[in-house]
């Protein structure tokens, strides 16, 4: 799921697999075949494949596990998979950060589609299309973009409807603003929104903050401050940061944002 | 003119209660000229019509330069405006030049609603000076004045005598015998039943008022008598009872019969007529008389007859003489009669009734129809020319009037609206149309109920002016627009931005989008035009302003100005109310946007909730194949438990849902409110689409998530009814679960390790019928566990499928042969746990336990399964105490050397019985051939077994004894038994016939008398004398 | 009470009622045995009797018992009696002393035919000839049956009694018959079988023939 590009992004190794194999190997150091023994509980009808390639997740590609001696042990702090929360903020953490992935890539292009996503009605014409307008992601398929949307709805940069994603990366946002916001920034203090993206395009640099905000991330914006956990405010004279413009929306732009204390 | 002035202008003056008492000048100023009139010669109903115009009407019906003997009726139904046109029509002719109209040889009489009392109408007619035999006038200006001064009762009185006086006088037996006539005019006289009749509202009453009210009334009622007057129980009893024998009889005829009370009711209407005549003295031949004198004396005096008469509809008793008298032609017999045009309005209800009457002396009828007036520009020129007839300075008007109320004069106001506003031109002038524009007057118009000019005069111009005139005039509280027929803004999402405002109470949001749906453009986009003119959904700022909806900046910064969106009005449409065909999706969208505008505007309940909640079911549970919007694997909720728990309907309720149900026990609860309304919306929208491609996806995504977010966790704390870091050990409930059954049934566990356990249990297992239980109750638990069968599979299912994984949509994890790995480290968890808690969590499972709770269930069953366990492990330990104690009774202490030695005994009592040719038990020989310290090892090792668990836990008992050691050593039991039995009888068989052998008793005498019988002999032989035969 | 006690206690009872049945069985054949003997003693006995008898009343002149016979009897007899001793007396032994009286007694009765044939011959023939000529011819012939009867018969201590008193009997009535002195004599001679041819003068001859008796007479050679 997160090897370099090209990556066949198989869907198999879903977040729930690949959680419940570090959970294991962290219950006791445990060899690859026992381990599959165990999640199969020794049922002929059960699959092996798809925890093969959940342990493959977690041993190459997210650095949960390690193998000692023949044995799978945990390789994280043990809180890291306490909670499919701190699972999901450890992986979001990192993912995004390698940028030579097909993940990563293609979460980008999707991410820069914003409105346009909504004609391509099903995975298959998103893997087209990608394809055919990035180069680098020219071998991507529907089967690749059918595992990422697993990955991609967990991380939340998205919601799952039908054959389409919501682009709305509401709890992706949330998940940065919760962790790494305080270490910067003062709660319940109006920060200078230019200040806000500059310090956020580095927290999500699948996002292209450069110019107007994609959709995606307007929609997380919006939603968060409907819920009140930011308020975006625009005030006289300041710079304003642009969000992407939906007919209806009161709100298009913001020139401050104010992270409510939890 | 003041705000308050136009007020007053239009109450008084341009719109009133009752329209036709408008002024003249009123009148004039806002007449709409009729363009399409049908015009049908002779009185029948089905020939082709002439359209003709006011104008051609006017000129070719009432001017009649030929003297043509005219009857014209001008029919329509209520409110089409025949009253109007018939004013318009005297008016006209009243203003007309003299070539036209010249009073010295035409007599102009203009009758007003001959419908009302005949007081009314004589009035009229004296006031219009109609009258000119003066015996007559002066007979009938008796009666109206005295009709004021006689007191009411009196009158009332003479009425009713007059009544009793008729049916007394009925010679003709065709309804009732002669003698019964004097039976009613006896009961009309009782004293009780004059009461009743002159009550208020009572017949007498209403005759009352049919002769003696003033001339601007308007009588609805036909008849005088109705059943009311009649089926008064208590009346007729009391009459019954007291009344003199002529009023008993007919009180007693009419008790409880209802057909009785009919027939004497239309009896009695029928002398209405003459009753009427008779009270106002008037006779029908003086009615008939009246008109007849003044024809003649027209025709003496060289004039010639227009009679109007606006409004028939007749009971007066004076209607068929007036029409007799009116359709009767001048010249030949008649040579007397002056030349008459009469142009009468009548219902087209009235015209069908009495058509028989009319159809052979009416020579045209005018049709007004609906035609007439629908059109756009019919409605805009009428509102202009009421706007402009308000805003005028009355006088002004008053002065035209009198100058001829020429058209290309009218006076026009100069009223000027806050801000470029449409306008439209009578007669070549512009006249503004301010506060009103085009689509609002064609848009409040196709909503109308009931379409007529007078109720859009009365129901949009009056009822929305008021309320403009009220609002500019003391500036507060504000309600205009009205928006009866709830009209919504074509934009949506506008409109539900609107509906977010929280800086404006509900009633201004309400007004808002009011005004934006029926004046606007249906949306609220702010524009800024090159000119600098400010403009929201298409309306003027100023506008706005004017009616205090300034704070309202409008949505959008105005970078693009949108194209007006047509679909509000009806451009010059065809007015007929056919919808247009579409397509079944299409009207189910409209009719789903439609309930849900209802749910929300008008507080009604929703009709197709079904639909919405299948829609929610979706959006949180996926579908099928495809996933919803809840990842509920990847954020720790097993997916077979939320695809469970979420797969009814029930489990969604929106508020006032029609589909009756438990609000408490839903899941997802959508409340009413603009973000749900929105969310339902956008669930349309995508529905309809069948994806997001579509305009607005955008927004409606924003709203759809918002609702979602606001709620999920809620949602998910509800659907596995816990907190989500604290979840129910639904896994353990069930784990346990099959632990106990599988201790019940005898199934092999492997316990090495968890993972080996697990493997074991996470099996199907089944009733094995060849382990024999000892106790009842250890059977009653088998037992148990074959009638909770469904719940036991049930949880057992819950456990694989809520422990495996699943990619993709939930539905997955309910189907089929489970193909995915588990995550078995959760299992492993559980197991851990149990065993900690030597597998008896009794304690551990909740106080209360809500019942038919699909992740509760296992809880029930696990509690009821613990308590048959328990009370079947003590059931067994006493059984184990009394089997061992057996045992000992037949082996002494239960030891190694104890145990052999009986088995080698019963090795040797077999022997023995082969020996001695005792038969039977081979069986239990055959059995017991073993070497006697295999059989006792085996035995000894499951009475340690029994022994051991004796102080263990009850459920670990379960486990002690589940591989049945009991019954081992319960046979060992039966068979020492049996072999005690065998063995005893078998000894005393034995020893009975011990007995039973009788030895022989004298054998020593027999031995000795033997004895000594062979020492004779032997004597003998010794003695006896011998011959030496050797040599012989 | 313990399943070893139980079994026990049967699996004696049934031995011994085995046992117990195995004596009865054993002590029915010894008591069989002795009745046996006592039959087969009274059977010895009888015919030593009779053997004794026959000589004493004269049938015999000389013992009839043979040595070898009496000691094979002897030795028999003895072992009976030292079987009852022990109390191990067998049927068997016992069929032994009776085959050997029995044999003994079969012997006897052929010496006793023998014997009182001859005994009785004479005094029998003379009877025989003279029965008719008898005061009663018919007891005369009965007498004479009677005596072959006995001869033929059984030997018992009653048949030598019996043969003694009749011969006796028809001998009286012998004797007490009137004949010529001559033929009397002759007779007399004749049923001592001492007559001899010389004896047979011209008036026994005429005698015989008038009664017819030529045929009667026979004779033979005697030692």
């Amino acid at each position: 799921m997160f090897k370099s590009n090209p990556d066949f992004m198989r869907m198999a190794p879903t977040p729930e697999r690949v959680l419940a194999v570090c959970r294991l190997v962290a219950q006791k150091p445990i060899s690859e075949t026992d381990l599959r023994d165990a999640m199969s509980l020794l049922n002929a009808d059960v699959d092996i494949q798809p925890i093969t390639e959940s342990v493959n997740v977690a041993l190459s590609e997210l650095d949960l596990i390690k193998n000692q001696n023949g044995l799978l042990t945990l390789a994280v702090d043990e809180s890291i998979i306490s909670s499919p929360t701190e699972f999901r903020r450890y992986v979001s953490a990192r993912v995004f950060q390698k940028k030579d992935t097909t993940f990563y890539l293609f979460t980008r292009w999707i991410i820069a589609q914003n409105e346009r996503l909504f004609s391509l009605t099903n995975w298959e014409s998103m893997a087209k299309t990608c394809a055919q307008e990035q180069a680098e992601l020219k071998a991507l398929n529907e089967n690749a973009v059918l595992g990422w949307r697993f990955w991609a709805a967990f991380l939340g940069l998205g919601y799952l409807s039908g054959t389409m994603i919501i682009p709305n990366m509401k709890l992706r946002l949330e998940d940065v603003i919760k962790t790494e916001f305080a270490k910067k920034f003062k709660c319940n203090e109006a920060i200078r929104a230019t200040d806000f993206i500059a310090w956020l395009s580095g927290k999500l640099p699948e996002v292209d903050m450069t110019g107007k905000l994609p959709l995606a991330l307007s929609a997380a914006l919006r939603t968060l401050h409907e819920l009140h956990i930011i308020e975006l405010a625009t005030w006289q004279d300041g710079e304003k940061i642009m969000l992407y413009f939906v007919d209806g929306e009161p709100i298009n732009d913001f020139t401050h944002i104010t992270v409510k204390e939890a | 003119m003041s705000w308050k002035q136009y007020s007053s202008a239009m109450e008084r003056y341009a719109i009133k209660t009752d329209d036709m008492a408008t002024e003249d000048a009123y009148f004039m100023a806002t007449h709409m000229p009729f363009a399409q009139l049908e015009v049908y010669r002779g009185g029948k109903t089905t020939a082709t019509p002439k359209v003709m115009s006011e104008a051609e009407v006017f000129d070719n019906l009432v001017y009649n330069p030929d003297n043509e003997h005219r009857l014209i009726i001008v029919r329509g139904d209520n409110g089409t405006g025949k009253s109007h046109l018939i004013r318009y029509l005297k008016a006209k002719l009243e203003h007309s030049p003299a070539t036209v109209y010249n009073p010295a040889n035409e007599q102009l009489i203009f009758l007003r609603r001959l419908n009302n009392s005949v007081r009314g109408v004589f009035s009229q007619l004296l006031e219009q000076k109609v009258i000119k035999d003066n015996d007559v006038a002066e007979k009938l200006k008796k009666f109206v004045e005295s009709s004021d001064a006689k007191s009411e009762s009196a009158f009332k009185i003479e009425i009713l005598h007059s009544y009793a006086a008729a049916v007394e006088n009925d010679e003709s037996e065709e309804v009732y015998k002669r003698a019964f006539h004097l039976n009613i005019a006896s009961f009309l006289s009782d004293s009780r039943v004059k009461e009743h009749m002159m009550r208020e509202g009572g017949a007498i009453s209403r005759c009352y008022t049919v002769i003696t009210a003033p001339s601007d009334q308007v009588l609805k009622d036909n008849t005088i008598f109705s059943a009311d007057d009649f089926n008064v129980r208590k009346l007729l009893k009391e009459v019954h009872r007291q009344g003199d024998p002529r009023a008993q009889d007919c009180a007693d005829t009419l008790l409880g019969d209802d057909d009785e009370v009919a027939k004497l009711v239309n009896y009695l209407n029928k002398f209405t007529r003459d009753v009427v005549q008779r009270c106002a003295d008037i006779s029908s031949e003086s009615t008939k008389s009246v008109f007849v004198e003044l024809r003649k004396d027209l025709k003496r005096q060289g004039k010639n007859l227009t009679l109007f008469i606006e409004d028939f509809t007749g009971f007066t008793g004076i209607d068929s003489e007036l029409i007799t008298v009116l359709s009767t032609e001048h010249g030949g017999d008649y040579a007397d009669l002056c030349r008459v045009t009469a142009i009468i309005g009548i219902t087209n209800d009235y015209y069908d009734q009495f058509r028989d009457n009319f159809t052979d002396r009416v020579t045209h009828q005018i049709s007004v129809t609906y035609n007439s007036f629908s059109t756009e520009e019919f409605l805009v020129q009428m509102s202009a020319r009421y706007l402009n007839a308000i805003y005028c300075d009355p006088d002004t008007l008053r002065d035209w009037n009198k100058n001829g109320a020429v058209l290309e004069d009218l006076p026009i106001s100069k009223f000027a609206p806050p801000c470029k506003w449409e306008t439209t031109t009578i007669e070549g002038k512009e006249v503004t149309l301010y506060p009103f524009n085009k689509n609002a007057i064609m848009s409040l118009y196709e909503h109308l109920p009931v379409k007529s000019p007078r109720r859009f005069l009365k129901d949009v111009i009056r009822a929305q002016l008021k309320e403009f005139f009220d609002g500019k005039e003391y500036g507060d509280d504000w309600h205009f627009p009205l928006n009866q027929a709830n009209i919504q803004m074509s934009n949506d999402p506008h409109s539900s931005t609107i509906d977010r405002l929280e800086s404006f109470s509900v009633a201004e949001r309400n007004r808002l989008k009011s005004v934006l749906a029926i004046w606007g453009d249906g949306s609220a986009t702010y524009a800024k035009a090159d000119d600098g003119v400010e403009t929201i959904g298409g309306l003027s700022k100023e506008f706005l302003n004017d009616i205090a909806l300034s704070e309202f900046a409008g949505i959008g910064s105005g970078a693009k100005v949108p194209e007006k969106k047509p679909e509000q009005k009806p451009v010059d449409k065809e007015p007929d109310n056919k919808p247009k065909p579409v397509d079944g999706a299409t009207k189910d969208y409209l009719k789903y946007k439609e309930d849900i505008t209802a749910w929300f505007v008008k507080n009604e309940s929703l009709k197709y909730d079904a639909d919405y909640r299948n829609w929610l079911r979706t959006l949180f549970r996926g579908d099928a194949k495809q996933c919803g919007a809840v990842n509920w694997q990847d954020i720790g909720v097993p997916a077979y438990i939320a695809d469970e728990r979420l797969a009814d309907l029930a489990a969604y309720y929106i508020d006032d849902q029609s589909q009756p149900a438990n609000a408490e026990k839903a899941i997802v609860f959508m409340d009413r409110s603009a973000e749900s309304r929105d969310a339902l919306f956008a669930l349309n929208e995508l529905r309809y689409a069948k994806g997001w491609d579509f305009e607005g996806a955008a927004y409606y995504q924003q709203r759809l998530i918002t609702w979602l977010e606001r709620r999920k966790d809620e949602v998910i704390e509800k659907v596995i009814a816990s907190k989500i870091d604290n979840q129910l050990p639904v896994l353990e409930w069930c784990i346990a679960l099959q632990y106990l059954k599988a201790c019940i049934l005898g199934h092999k566990i492997d316990m090495s390790s968890p993972v080996t356990i697990l493997e074991s249990l996470m099996k199907d297992i089944k009733r094995n019928d060849k382990i024999n239980r000892e106790t009842r109750e250890w059977n009653d638990l088998i037992q148990f566990t074959q009638n909770k069968e469904a719940d036991f599979f049930n949880a057992f299912n819950m456990l694989k499928r809520s422990a495996a994984t699943t990619m993709g949509a939930i539905h997955f994890s309910a189907e089929g042969t489970i193909k995915s790995c588990y995550r078995t480290n959760e299992l492993i968890s559980a197991v851990e746990h149990l065993m900690e808690s030597e597998w008896d969590i009794e304690k551990a499972l909740p106080e209360a336990i809500p019942a038919k709770h699909l992740l509760y269930n296992p809880a029930t069953l696990l509690k009821s399964l613990y308590t048959s366990v328990k009370k079947a492990m003590a059931a067994e330990i006493t059984q184990v105490d009394e089997v061992l104690k057996k045992v000992e009774g037949y082996v002494g202490d239960i030891n190694k050397d104890n145990l052999i030695s009986t088995l080698s005994a019963i090795q040797d009592l077999f022997s023995v019985f082969a020996q001695n040719g005792i038969l039977g038990a081979n069986d239990l020989r055959t059995k017991y051939e073993k070497a006697p310290v295999e059989v006792a090892t085996e035995i000894l090792e499951h009475t340690e077994k029994l022994i051991s668990a004796k102080n263990a836990s009850a459920v670990m008992q379960l486990k002690i004894y589940s591989d049945n050691s009991l019954n081992k050593v319960s046979d060992f039991l039966r068979d020492l038994q049996v072999i005690a039995q065998k063995a005893e009888t078998e000894g005393t068989k034995a020893t009975n016939a011990i007995a039973n052998i009788s030895g022989v008793s004298n054998m020593a005498e027999l031995s000795d008398a033997a004895k000594e019988s062979m020492k004779e002999l032997h004597g003998l032989l010794k003695n006896a004398e011998v011959y030496d035969d050797a040599t012989n | 009470m313990l399943l070893t006690e139980t079994i026990k206690n049967s699996t004696t009872a049934i031995k011994t009622r085995r046992a117990t049945l195995e004596n009865k069985q054993n002590a029915e054949l010894y008591t069989k045995a002795l009745l046996q003997l006592a039959q087969q003693h009274d059977a010895i006995k009888s015919i030593l009797d009779c053997a004794a008898e026959m000589k004493a009343k004269g049938i015999v002149e000389k013992s009839v018992l043979p040595k070898s016979v009496r000691d094979d009897l002897l030795t028999s007899v003895g072992d009976c009696g030292s079987a009852i001793a022990e109390g191990n007396l067998t049927l068997d032994a016992v069929k032994v002393l009776q085959t050997k009286g029995e044999t003994y007694a079969s012997q006897l009765k052929l010496v006793w035919k023998d014997a009182a044939t001859k005994y009785a011959e004479g005094t029998k023939g003379y009877l025989s000839m003279i029965s008719g000529l008898t005061q009663d011819p018919r007891k005369a012939r009965e007498l004479g049956d009677n005596i072959t009867r006995t001869v033929e018969g059984a030997l018992s201590i009653g048949a030598i009694n019996k043969l003694v008193a009749d011969v006796k009997e028809a001998k009286d009535i012998t004797d007490s018959f009137s004949l010529n002195p001559a033929i009397e004599a002759f007779l007399k001679k004749v049923s001592a079988q001492q007559a001899t041819v010389a004896d047979l003068n011209d008036d026994v001859m005429k005698w015989l023939k008038e009664k017819q008796l030529l045929s009667k007479l026979r004779l033979r050679f005697t030692l």
